[in-house]
């Protein structure tokens, strides 16, 4: 890279106001599953690689593209990249595996896919933050994972 | 003299060769020598004269200086004017020494800033320092320090000799000029600031001297502007922007000869993008128009006007319609406002020839096709952001057109009201029509924009007309605004009553803007002032309307309450009008028709909308509403009569709702009209004289009517006078005499002196439903009195509240609790009552039913019904040690032992069973529990009895006290028991006592607690009863975590308390619990790492499974736990 942004200039889109859920008191012992609002609300703040908005701002991720299976303990969730050639492409789907990995019960089984057409190289990213190995060793390399969690920070 | 010198010598050489800038011990010694005269000024002087003619220039700054602070000191010693005029001389010639400068310049300043009558330095002087100053001193080339002292001196020169400075004339303004060119330090600027606004108005010539050097001055202050202003908050400075900006404001607005230059600027600085430059540039024009003038500001009108308006328009709120002043106070709000006042004071600029500054919005064809396009705006639910700022901009420009004045009202509302009036289809005609072809003519839809500015604008005008205090001949003339508004009333009320009507029959529908604006511009038509000659039949036609909404027709509740809110605003308006015809029709069309509401069965509001509409309408009118009270009280006694004595149920929830309104609108109206006894006392009498006169066979009702009865007596009674309590008190002994007392005296079971009542057989006394109310309302009575008010025959008293607490009646508790609180602690009061607090709590700890010896308490074989009584006398201990804690006496300590033996005497209870007699059960388990909860009833507050509104005596910090005395107890208690039982008794008084304890008192002994606490919790926690008490113990831990010394205690103690903090984040029945204690782990996460390490992989583990918990929120904050501890490694 010559040192300039990939995406000097995105587009930033107002946030979705936060709902709040109330739970009644006879609820006590009612189970809240696990559905697209959580999933949202735990990806939502996650920081852009270049710029210091979050992902919701820059509609990288929504909740409309996040399907949630509580009952077969399945997550997906598609995320469009700012522009088609982005590198950082896999920074962000690397952040968003590393934030729901760290968020959910480790019975979930999730896959971070690049929405279908947004991507110029869609397979071969998909290919790399589905593969268990390549993760592993992704995070291994500490600069990857300096990164990766000063993304995830303004999230907690 | 030789002793003087010894005296002050020593304090002058350490001054003087010490390096440090100042050294105030000497200077205080020095100085006190001469203001007690054992020195004289003249003689320090003459003897200081080696140091003040050094050719070192160290020493001689020093010895200047010194003579400078020492004077300093001096500023309420009366000096002789030959003194005054060396001293200012010397420091005046020393001016030109750049080394002694400091101290000269210290001299010269205090010497200016003494007072008059202590002799002060003559003009003269000033004059010859104000010359030496301008020739000698250049300001910017000083530090810090002397910059200040510099401007101060300029600053002191300018308010106190303008005079003298007046002579200097050009020389004087150059200096100034050039001193504080540059300046860039905060508080030298907020002297500099002001010096340039002395300096100006000491020259208001406009042909003067300041003329010619108005642009150099101004540039020099616009540089600063906006002010730019970005210290941290931390620095020492205390100065805000805020501070500094208001000064420069007042030295820009200081002559009008700055104008030329500061119009433009202002305007220029107004466009651009950064929000507080717009602020500051609204604020200072605003100012500035007010200073300068008209005929100054008049080649700028037009100018300013497109500036303003763009500001509005951009600017202007969008989110609501409705109330502009609660907007919240963002950036862009505060933009607005100062936009809109800004343009309020421009519309006031009448110059004397020119176009008046309203011409120019009337002759702007950009804004009037604005008003065109936005009047012709159908819905406002619809509109885009850009649309409803555009409206309200409209809006806020016309209003401020309307109110300005007369003149201004009358070319706004003839250049845009006929306009409006057009759209909305509305002409002028005769009022005579009637009413029915008038809807029919306007039973189109209105357009939402016309009919919304126009109301605003009617509004505003009406605004203007009300401010006068003497009605202006000038506004009603022809071709006047009035005349136009005379013109359409009648139609514009009947269009807009028409809508209104429409939308109330509709079946259901959310209030629209349409529908608010026209409910306001109805409320706006009927209250024009009397003046416009409205004819009633549009008055009566508007108040049908209101009332038809109200008295049923609609089902919209919003509606509903929009047109109760503007009838009782038109009813306020008629209150302060002179004119008697319009007062009648209101009278007879609404008060008397929403006030007769009440006694009416059939119509189909509801009970609570039927109260709220009489109140309010009540409240604008007193006469109406001593009727509303009346009448509420006559359906309180009726309904009182149906339940009580006929034993009607279906009266239930009328009865509620009409004692809560009494409470609640009634009482807090008399309280501010200041009859509130008067009512008060009638409510209660006619109680007392009911239960007096009535038998009562049964009372079938809901505990909650009862409960809402006896409230309402405490309420009544706790807020009467004394004299009025004492009546009160009096009447409902004689009936406690007569129908309770003498009763059982006959039976013989009662003696009043020397009874043990745990002697007496419980049972042979059967309590009927007459005697129960009787007894809680006199129970109620005896609550809410004030502690002056003696209780007669109190042995007595007391002897029938303990009966009723065997027989279960709380309230009796409260009496009880309450009357031992109150008991009077002066001797000449506990003379009247024939008894002291210590024999009265004889009668029933030692003699009574509170024996402290548990066995003369067994009454009868059955063991429930003997638990019952027992669990009957720890409530009733629980409230009477509450009354005795908080007027802090000494007994409290030993019905603590009593409690303590209940909950202690399961030990006893084990050990005794082998023997199986009935002795041996008699203590069970529930006693030990219901003891323990006896100590939630000493320390929480209550709403029933023993607080502030019914006068109990609360002594300062009672909970401390009572904590400190319990905690060692129940800790070595806690110890010692070795059964399951009760230990858990145990560790529920705990829980009670410190989650009522203030936290401070807590932290105190956060050693002692800590470990006990989580035993308690894990005590605690194994049933699922205990949600609420484990939850407040576990937020007390959460408080302790928050301060500081609580930490280190936690700190130390990290390992043990974390397993039994794990398990509460698994704690099953209560989500909160599961939460809190994970915020505690969070909190724990900040601990020193070395101490947190070694149980990092355990939370971590515990925090991955919490990660799958049932509750969202839990699962949130079990996210962010793990991270927190993950981040620790």
């Amino acid at each position: 890279m010559s040192g300039g942004l990939i995406n000097a200039n995105p587009t930033v889109y107002s946030k979705q106001e936060r709902r709040t859920r109330k739970t009644k008191a006879e609820d006590e012992y009612t189970r809240d599953l696990i559905d697209s609002e959580e999933i949202f609300d735990h990806i939502r703040d996650i920081k852009d690689p270049e710029h210091p908005y979050s992902l919701e701002e820059l509609k990288v991720v929504r909740e409309n593209d996040i399907e949630v299976s509580s009952k077969q303990d399945y997550v997906r969730v598609n995320f469009t990249p700012t522009v088609e050639h982005c590198s950082m492409a896999t920074i962000i789907g690397l952040s968003l595996r590393v934030k729901l990995m760290r968020s959910l019960p480790s019975r979930f089984k999730v896959d971070i896919l690049v929405a279908p057409g947004t991507h110029a190289t869609e397979a071969s990213v998909n290919k790399q933050l589905n593969d268990k190995e390549r993760v592993a060793a992704a995070l291994e390399n500490p600069n990857l994972l300096e990164m990766v969690d000063e993304c995830l920070a303004p999230s907690y | 003299m030789e002793k003087k010198l010894n005296a002050w010598i020593p304090y002058v050489e350490s001054f003087v060769s010490s390096p440090t800038s100042l050294n105030a011990d000497d200077i205080t010694a020095v100085s006190k020598l001469v203001n007690t005269g054992f020195l004289c000024l003249e003689d320090l002087v003459k003897d200081m004269e080696l140091y003040l003619t050094s050719t070192d220039h160290f020493i001689r700054n020093r010895g200047v200086t010194l003579l400078a602070e020492v004077v300093g000191h001096l500023q309420s010693k009366p000096l002789s004017s030959t003194t005054i005029h060396s001293l200012i001389n010397y420091f005046s010639l020393r001016l030109a020494d750049w080394h002694a400068l400091h101290g000269a310049l210290i001299g010269c300043l205090t010497l200016l800033r003494r007072k008059h009558e202590v002799g002060r330095v003559v003009d003269n002087d000033a004059s010859a320092l104000a010359d030496s100053f301008l020739k000698n001193i250049q300001v910017q080339l000083l530090a810090l320090q002397d910059r200040k002292l510099c401007f101060e001196i300029l600053v002191s020169l300018l308010d106190d000799y303008s005079e003298v400075m007046i002579v200097l004339d050009e020389f004087l303004i150059s200096g100034i000029c050039q001193a504080i060119d540059n300046e860039k330090d905060p508080t030298c600027l907020m002297l500099t600031f002001h010096i340039v606004q002395s300096l100006v108005q000491i020259f208001p010539d406009p042909s003067g001297p300041i003329a010619s050097a108005a642009e150099d001055l101004f540039e020099i202050l616009s540089c600063y502007f906006p002010i730019y202003f970005t210290h941290p908050k931390s620095d020492h400075i205390d100065i805000k922007r805020d501070d500094l900006s208001i000064v420069l404001m007042n030295a820009f607005c200081s002559t009008p000869l700055f104008e030329p230059f500061a119009v433009n600027l202002l305007l220029e600085k107004l466009s651009a993008h950064l929000p507080s430059s717009k602020i500051d540039s609204l604020r200072y024009l605003n100012k500035c128009i007010l200073n300068y003038g008209a005929n100054r500001m008049e080649k700028y009108c037009k100018s300013i006007w497109y500036s303003l308006k763009e500001t509005i328009f951009n600017y202007s709120p969008f989110e609501s319609l409705s109330e502009s002043g609660s907007y919240h106070d963002s950036q862009e709000n505060q933009i607005f406002k100062e936009a809109s006042l800004c343009l309020q004071t421009a519309l006031t600029l009448q110059s004397v020839k020119g176009k008046s500054f309203i011409t120019w919005i009337i002759e702007d064809k950009d804004f009037d096709i604005c008003v065109s396009s936005v009047a012709n705006e159908i819905c406002y639910e619809t509109l885009s952001v850009e649309s409803r700022r555009l409206l309200n901009g409209t809006r806020t420009i016309l209003c401020l057109c309307a109110k300005a004045y007369d003149q201004c009202c009358d070319r706004a509302f003839h250049s845009f009201f006929p306009r409006l009036m057009d759209i909305l289809g509305i002409f002028p005609c005769n009022a005579s029509l009637d009413v029915g072809s008038l809807e029919n003519i306007s039973s189109r839809s209105l357009c939402f924009g016309a009919l919304y500015l126009s109301i605003e604008m009617l509004a505003s005008g009406r605004d203007l007309v009300l401010s006068y205090k003497q009605f202006p001949e000038s506004i009603s003339g022809e071709n006047k605004w009035f005349q136009l508004v005379q013109n359409i009333y009648s139609p514009l009320s009947y269009a807009i009553g028409s809508l209104v009507r429409k939308h109330g029959f509709k079946e259901k529908n959310n209030i629209t803007e349409d529908i608010n604006s026209a409910v306001k511009g109805l409320q706006v038509l009927a209250t024009f002032p009397e003046k416009l000659h409205v004819s009633v039949f549009v008055f009566e036609y508007i108040l049908g309307i209101f009332v038809s909404i109200i008295t049923g027709s609609s089902k919209d509740s919003d509606l509903w309450k929009l047109s109760l809110k503007s009838l009782v605003q038109i009813g306020l308006f008629i209150e302060n009008s002179r004119c008697p015809e319009t007062k009648t029709v209101y009278v007879s069309l609404v008060m008397e028709k929403i006030i007769s509401l009440m006694k009416c069965n059939d119509s189909n509001m509801t009970l609570a909308m039927k109260l709220e509409a009489v109140f309010s309408i009540g409240s604008t009118n007193p006469v109406y509403m001593s009727r509303a009270i009346r009448d509420l009280e006559m359906q309180i006694f009726g309904n009182f009569v149906e339940i009580f004595v006929v034993g009607n149920q279906s009266f239930d929830p009328t009865f509620v709702r009409l004692l809560d309104c009494y409470t609640s609108q009634v009482l807090t109206w008399c309280n501010i009209k200041g009859n509130y006894d008067e009512v008060a006392m009638h409510f209660v009498l006619y109680i007392w004289n009911q239960m007096e006169s009535v038998s009562i066979s049964s009372i079938k009702s809901q505990q909650d009517v009862f409960d809402s009865l006896i409230m309402t007596m405490k309420v009544v009674v706790g807020n009467l006078n004394k004299e009025n309590q004492l009546l009160i008190m009096h009447k409902g002994y004689n009936i406690i005499q007569s129908r309770i007392i003498s009763p059982l005296r006959k039976l013989n079971q009662f003696l009043p002196d020397n009874t043990e009542i745990a002697r007496l057989d419980l049972d042979s006394i059967i309590l009927s439903p007459y005697d129960e109310l009787l007894v809680s309302l006199f129970a109620a009575v005896v609550v809410a009195l004030q502690p002056q008010v003696v209780i007669s025959d109190i042995k007595v008293i007391i002897n029938v509240f303990s009966i009723y607490l065997l027989k279960g009646h709380v309230s009796a508790a409260h009496a009880l609790g309450s009357i031992f609180n109150k008991w009077p602690s002066n001797s000449k009061k506990a003379d009247e009552i024939s008894c002291r607090l210590e024999e009265a709590i004889d009668i029933i700890f030692t003699k009574g039913v509170f024996s402290s010896d548990i066995k003369l308490l067994r009454i009868n074989d059955d063991i429930d019904a003997n638990n019952a009584v027992h669990m009957n006398v720890i409530v009733g201990l629980g409230w009477i040690g509450k009354g005795l804690l908080m007027c802090g006496h000494q007994k409290m300590k030993d019905i603590m032992m009593v409690l303590f033996k209940y909950m202690l005497t399961n030990n006893c209870a084990e050990s005794r069973l082998p023997n199986s007699d009935v002795m041996g059960n008699f203590t069970s388990p529930v006693l030990s529990r219901s003891a323990a909860d006896a100590f939630s009833i000493i320390m929480s507050d209550s709403d029933a009895c023993l607080n502030k509104k019914f006068h109990a005596m609360i002594r300062p910090l009672y909970k401390q006290r009572f904590f400190s005395s319990v905690l060692t107890i129940l800790l070595s208690s806690i110890k010692d028991s070795n059964i399951s039982d009760v230990r858990n008794s145990l560790y529920h008084a705990f829980g009670h006592v410190i989650s009522n304890t203030p936290i401070a008192a807590l932290l105190l002994e956060t050693k002692k607690l800590i470990l006990p606490l989580f035993e308690c919790l894990s005590s605690l926690s194994a049933d699922c009863k205990n949600n609420d008490l484990l939850y407040s113990i576990l937020l007390v831990f959460s408080s302790i975590l928050m301060e500081n010394t609580g930490k280190c205690v936690v700190i130390e103690n990290v390992h043990i308390i974390i397993n039994p903090l794990l398990e509460l984040a698994f704690y099953p029945y209560m989500m909160l619990v599961r939460e809190t204690a994970i915020q505690c782990l969070v909190a724990m996460s900040e601990f020193p790492h070395a101490r947190i390490y070694p149980i990092r992989q355990q939370v971590l583990k515990a925090m991955h499974k919490a990660l799958d918990d049932p509750k969202r929120p839990v699962r949130l904050e079990a996210v962010r736990c793990r991270w927190r501890w993950e981040s620790i490694a």
